[in-house]
């Protein structure tokens, strides 16, 4: 199987690249983006970004909105699942991507998913044995982001317009956090239906290229300013290095149950 | 139907719980379950929990509410099957796989979706619906109008936060603390990181913490919209708040239910509340988008509370004497008040303490020991003894 390419634009120019899909986040229905689409924007044929847990007045509007979508997509890629039950009322003949940033992190609850969606896009927050055993075992139906910054924290809560307020600040819709303790840069960029915060460097998942059952490699180019996709893209996928980059959990096992007093972390 | 549902963290405080007025208690197991670091309940623990809860015609609820990862799936099917065959009421589920495979496994127990799912609409409740789940924990980003859609275009139950603790971010989308201290947030490891103060390119630190959530004065316009379940939250947290608030708002919706609660009652009520929680609460999302004054700026602002002075363990009728456990400082000449699920509240001035060797002693300064009062009222077992800060009106 070729695996294709999900590429969310950001602020660059589109241009029509070979082997190449845009997913282009819907405005008011997606969060955390440099640049949003109103529905006339989007390029026909494309798929769409619904990434917003949605209210019930957001899916008033979408229900609406619908018919355009149908006319202008040929997928969607979401989040919330209200999403995926408002168009099976239209019966949709739209692929059905979900891509739950936290919460599709087993092959079983994978499998479990599939039954109802065309494709899903794996979390982020899984180490790479966990990623290669997925796609294993689930094979031709899965995504994966493949670059892009990370996304740890989604509030309906706009912090960075309330700390402005509070400390009578001028308000930003972007900046970089810093945990003090850990050092660890988070990126938040907000807008009126939230916050999201980002790892502040970029995640190259290069190491999966080879894995041929993977359906999608999402690349998110948000926060990546280039002159061309297509140059950028062949470079990136002929392996040029890019500097200040991170392998997310990769590489960290996370635990979730603390050693007991004077044991080791693994114990 | 209407419900408080209390959380409970170890046996003790799931009997104060529905002593204090629960109709159900929701609590995790060893495995699967949010809050891993608590002492969580024993297979043994949970049969002992449902037994109690059912003798006193109540329910008891089980969280199998973590994310799964690959290796975290072993044991599931046979712990499903355990909680089904104890006679657990229902599992408050966030996996979707976990919903299926109760559905696969034609299990008598109801599932609940946890508020982990982030639940927000009414097509996504449906979604739910058809695979067999009963009851959707909002998530408490949910506001009225949100409720009362979801209600009528679902019919499903309705279950909502109204008291306690808030993430910052949805509840199951955030993964700073598995960034920050490598403790999975969404496997019961979460290390609150958005309580953890943060530099930026301003003068003062960042910070996003957000204050507790408090719906005392909302419960009335809650059940209108149609939500069924009042959940309170703090499976960590102690017995004297477990049974200060649970009392609260079962005083509370009962009030509402026979029609006689007041304003003035309403208020004493939010103060009992506010007293013995260690932040400061607002009803958040419930009219609509918070502002920055419902959160904190300076990381961790957190009050510790000294008001519970002592647990009722024996009242003797001739003696006319209560047997108290201490647990913060009180002595003689201080005025205190005692109040318990079948004791309303009232005054008690100390004149007289005896310790456990019969002498008589002028302060209770070290917690857990034993001592004597004497008390004209009759008291129960696991009613408590306060500071008295409050007057409650007349009319209580």
């Amino acid at each position: 199987m070729k695996s294709k390419f999900l590429i969310i634009p950001g602020e660059n120019e589109i241009e029509k690249v070979d082997g190449v899909d845009f997913l282009f986040p819907l405005e008011k229905f997606s969060i955390g983006q440099t640049r949003t689409f109103a529905i006339d924007e989007i390029v026909p044929g494309s798929y769409i970004y619904i990434n917003r847990l949605l209210d019930t007045q957001d899916i008033s509007e979408l229900r609406i909105l619908y018919p355009k979508i149908l006319e202008k997509a040929k997928g969607v890629v979401f989040e919330d699942l209200g999403v995926l039950e408002l168009f099976r009322e239209f019966e949709t003949p739209l692929e059905m991507c979900l891509y739950a940033t936290h919460a599709l992190c087993s092959s079983y609850t994978v499998k479990a998913f599939l039954d109802e969606v065309d494709t899903v896009i794996l979390s982020n927050d899984l180490t790479k044995e966990e990623v290669l055993q997925i796609i294993s075992l689930v094979p031709e139906r899965v995504g994966l982001l493949l670059y892009g910054h990370l996304p740890y924290m989604y509030s309906r809560r706009t912090l960075l317009k309330n700390f402005a307020l509070h400390y009578e600040l001028p308000i930003k819709n972007r900046r970089i956090l810093k945990e003090k303790q850990s050092g660890k840069e988070f990126l938040a960029i907000e807008t009126d239906e939230g916050t999201v915060l980002y790892d502040s460097k970029a995640y190259d998942g290069r190491i999966f290229l080879e894995q041929n059952e993977v359906k999608y490699f999402l690349i998110d180019l948000s926060f990546t300013k280039i002159s061309s996709i297509k140059v950028w893209l062949e470079a990136f996928l002929n392996g040029e290095e890019l500097t200040d980059t991170t392998s997310g959990f990769l590489y960290q096992k996370t635990i979730y149950r603390l050693p007991p007093k004077g044991g080791k972390k693994d114990d | 139907m209407i419900e408080l549902l209390a959380p409970a963290g170890d046996l003790e405080k799931l009997k104060i719980a529905y002593l204090y007025g629960a109709d159900a208690v929701y609590v995790g197991g060893q495995n699967f379950s949010l809050r891993a670091n608590a002492k969580n309940f024993s297979i043994q623990d949970l049969e002992e929990g449902a037994r109690f809860a059912h003798q006193l015609g109540k329910k008891l609820f089980v969280t199998v509410n973590i994310i799964f990862h690959e290796e975290d799936v072993t044991g599931l099917e046979d712990y499903l099957k355990t909680l089904d065959r104890i006679g657990i009421d229902a599992i408050i589920v966030s996996d979707f796989y976990v919903v299926k495979l109760v559905e696969q496994l034609h299990l008598h127990l109801e599932v609940h979706l946890s508020t982990q799912a982030s639940v927000l609409n009414e097509e996504a409740a449906l979604f739910y619906k058809k695979h067999g789940v009963s009851r959707i924990v909002l998530a408490r980003e949910a506001n009225k109008e949100d409720i009362k859609k979801i209600k009528e275009k679902t019919g499903l139950e309705l279950e909502c936060f109204v008291h306690g603790a808030m993430c910052t971010s949805f509840s199951g989308r955030c993964v700073l603390s598995n960034v920050v201290t490598n403790r999975d947030a969404n496997r019961g490891g979460c290390a609150q990181v958005c309580r953890f103060l943060f530099e930026t390119d301003a003068p003062c630190p960042f910070s996003m913490t957000s204050k507790d959530l408090n719906m005392i004065l909302h419960i009335k316009e809650m059940m209108a919209l149609g939500v069924n379940s009042f959940k309170v939250e703090g499976r960590m947290r102690g017995i004297y708040y477990i049974a200060t608030v649970i009392l609260t708002y079962r005083k509370i919706i009962d009030k509402i239910m026979n029609q006689s609660l007041t304003l003035e009652e309403a208020k004493y009520y939010e103060q009992i509340l506010n007293r013995c929680a260690n932040r400061e609460s607002t009803p958040q999302f419930f009219k609509g988008l918070p502002t920055h004054r419902e959160q904190y700026y300076l990381g961790r602002d957190e009050v510790s509370n000294q008001d519970f002075l002592g647990l009722v363990l024996d009242y003797d009728e001739k003696s006319k004497k209560v047997k108290v456990e201490e647990r913060n400082y009180f002595k003689v000449g201080d005025v205190v008040e005692f109040f318990g699920p079948n004791t309303e509240t009232f005054t008690y001035t100390i004149h007289k303490i005896e310790n456990d060797q019969g002498e008589d002693i002028t302060v209770a300064n070290h917690p857990g020991m034993i001592l004597y009062l004497p008390c004209e009222v009759t008291l129960q077992k696991y009613d408590m003894m306060r500071i008295k800060v409050f007057d409650k009106p007349d009319l209580l």
